[in-house]
């Protein structure tokens, strides 16, 4: 039965569409820039060699608060807390809140930013007149502007300079204090100060340290991670199209009532079909991390770790694909719609977008999806590595679980209970008595 | 006459048992949008994040399980039968799920000018055309498969490939606007009416050769 099932899966238009989307997704986002980050870096190289966030507080330091200051004055406040754009207004109190952290960042007194900020916001209620334009006086006489007018009042204007006297450490804690007045994933959390107003193009002694620690490290390993965590975003979607499909396919061909009356037990039903949806998907996913083996073979020879692409398809991108067939598979079978597409998805793209911030470096929380799209960063990964094997053994038990209840709920089924509608059915179907 | 009144009976009928749960999931995306993107005082450029990178899903949502309850059992076989032409059916249920998508394009283009944001005809139209272009494809895939899951399977992956791809993907770059570009979306319109009635034909083939 087993193989079976594998036979149907391997011809049907899903699991093809699922094979050609991720060997497409493998050549033109991972495949094709593989012999570039493996290649040692030449002087002089006209393309330069890209840029790195520097955690260097005289770079940041300045240039965070400078925009702090920009955003408390303008009053509006830019955040990605789903890795989308959004615009922030903060109440009066809140903005108190932020002066005063920009009183302690400065030591400008907090009225005096206040003060600066009303004024700001009556300023741009005002309208702009152009000098030399013509205008109209409130006894009704006409007037040409002149220039005097038209020119900002910067007598007041805030030094805003850090205090030479804050450390840094207080610094990122006040940032992070911003950050959650305004409501996280601002441009101000500790993590991401960095990555902000930190970035400054690499030099050539840098680029080749860089490769060196790479080489050192394990390119095996390092390239093994980045295809993880390429693969890994469709390796972990496009299941649960392939478990809706044969799951509602009974359905569509009225084999549903057929199959409850066999003789086979539920346990083997379920277990048997689940099974093979997860070994279809992980052949390909097999055949892509043999690629890149031999692909590192032929661009660093015999190394260590030319394994890591297998293991790391087991260990990283298989529960992804599992929790994907599992969540398919209990939805598709209580419901008997393709429901399933929709709270995957959208916990999927929910996991996507949130994660866009760190894409160099995120396994914690319970993320559904793991990033580290770097062949650097070697560090996260050994100092996370317990939490990225946390993540990935609760979605394998998360798995089973769903695989579990998706049998008690199939065999209820069986027994003609369980029925779940989405709209609720006439029951009146009954042919009532003449009166 | 008595077309009209089959013509207001079917889209109820339509409307009851099989547009209203995708009506509801509609719902609860655009409830959610705000939850997502900032909706509040936006340029033009700005708002269309929400508008074509979500509120344009309901094209997914609504057009593409147009012909399910065909592909389910015996139920193709029963509508076949009927007296009424079934392409007269389906060119209806059309036609109801593009009203609605436009309405909730609408609605939400209402409460984002409410709440301050910059909404131009442009954005509105180019809002649909994107939601048309998905749930098109979708549509065509569902009936050239006969199975509702690859029907959702392509817009989706077109919908993601569309971050990764950029504007690379020429003419049919559905968050165009987001790059201050309209010339895109006369074609995902044009591009969405080609397909919706390509999936029209191939299911109404589909009926035929049962």
């Amino acid at each position: 039965m087993f193989f079976k099932e594998c036979k149907k899966i391997l011809f049907s238009l899903p699991y093809i569409l699922i094979a050609i989307i991720l060997v497409a997704f493998f050549y033109t986002q991972f495949y094709s820039g593989l012999k570039e980050d493996l290649s040692v870096p030449q002087p002089n190289d006209p393309a330069g060699y890209g840029i790195y966030a520097e955690n260097d507080p005289a770079l940041i330091m300045p240039a965070a608060t400078d925009s702090l200051f920009a955003e408390f004055l303008s009053h509006s406040y830019i955040a990605y807390p789903q890795g989308f754009y959004k615009n922030i207004t903060l109440s009066d109190s809140k903005q108190a809140q932020i002066a005063e952290i920009l009183s302690e960042i400065t030591g400008v007194p907090k009225e005096d930013f206040l003060a600066a900020e009303k004024k700001e916001r009556t300023s741009s209620d005002t309208a702009v007149i152009d000098a030399g334009a013509e205008a109209e006086a409130e006894n009704g006489d006409r007037y040409i502007v002149p220039e005097n007018l038209t020119e900002a009042d910067n007598s007041g204007t805030l030094d805003i300079s850090v205090r030479e006297d804050l450390s840094y450490e207080k610094f990122m804690e006040l940032m992070d204090q911003a950050d959650e007045i305004i409501g996280g994933e601002s441009y101000y959390k500790s993590t991401s100060l960095a990555n902000h107003f930190g970035q400054i193009p690499k030099d050539y002694e840098q680029a080749l340290e860089e490769y060196e620690t790479l080489m050192e490290s394990g390119a095996g390993i390092a390239s093994a991670r980045l295809f993880s965590d390429y693969i890994g975003i469709f390796a972990t979607l496009l299941p649960i199209f392939l478990a809706v499909w044969l799951a509602l396919k009974d359905r569509i061909s009225m084999m549903s009532e057929l199959i409850y009356t066999r003789q086979i037990s539920s346990w083997k039903l379920i277990g048997v079909r689940y099974l093979a949806l997860v070994l279809m998907v992980m052949l390909v996913v097999f055949v892509l991390a043999g690629i890149n083996a031999v692909s590192i073979y032929s661009i660093c020879g015999a190394i260590d770790g030319l394994y890591m692409p297998f293991l790391f398809a087991l260990g990283w991108i298989m529960p992804g694909v599992m929790i994907s067939t599992a969540v398919g598979m209990v939805l598709t079978v209580l419901t008997g719609t393709p429901a399933a597409i929709a709270v995957f998805g959208i916990w999927w793209f929910l996991s996507l977008t949130k994660g866009i911030g760190n894409i160099s470096g995120n396994y914690g929380n319970l993320t559904l999806l793991l990033r580290h799209n770097t062949m650097q960063n070697a560090a996260y990964f050994t100092e996370n590595l317990g939490a990225l094997a946390g993540n990935r053994i609760f979605y394998i038990i998360l798995s089973i679980v769903l695989v579990l209840l998706t049998v008690y709920v199939f065999e209820q089924k069986r027994r003609g209970r369980f029925y779940v509608s989405i709209i609720k059915r006439r029951t009146d179907y009954q042919i009532k008595p003449e009166e | 006459m008595s077309a009209l009144l089959n013509a207001v009976q079917i889209i109820k009928s339509n409307l009851k048992n099989n547009l209203f749960p995708h009506l509801m999931l509609t719902l609860l995306l655009l409830l959610l949008t705000p939850a997502i993107f900032s909706i509040s005082n936006l340029n033009a450029r700005a708002a269309a994040g929400p508008m074509e990178a979500f509120v344009a899903l309901s094209g997914v949502l609504l057009l593409t399980p147009l012909y399910y309850p065909e592909q389910k059992g015996t139920i193709g076989e029963t509508v076949e039968a009927k007296y009424i032409s079934h392409l007269q059916v389906m060119f209806l249920r059309f036609l109801t799920a593009w009203i609605l998508i436009a309405l909730a394009i609408m609605l939400f283009a209402g409460i984002m000018l409410y709440c301050g944001s910059s909404i131009t005809g442009k954005l509105i139209f180019g809002t649909l055309a994107s939601a048309v272009f998905l749930g098109a494809l979708g549509m065509l895939a569902a009936c050239v498969s006969g199975n509702i899951a690859v029907g959702y399977m392509i817009p989706v992956i077109y919908y993601v490939f569309n971050f990764a791809m950029g504007s690379k993907l020429g003419n049919f770059y559905l968050f165009s606007l987001m790059h201050d570009s309209f010339s895109e979306k006369p074609w995902l319109m044009g591009g969405g009416i080609v397909l919706a009635t390509a999936a029209f034909f191939v299911q109404y083939i589909r009926m035929k050769s049962r």
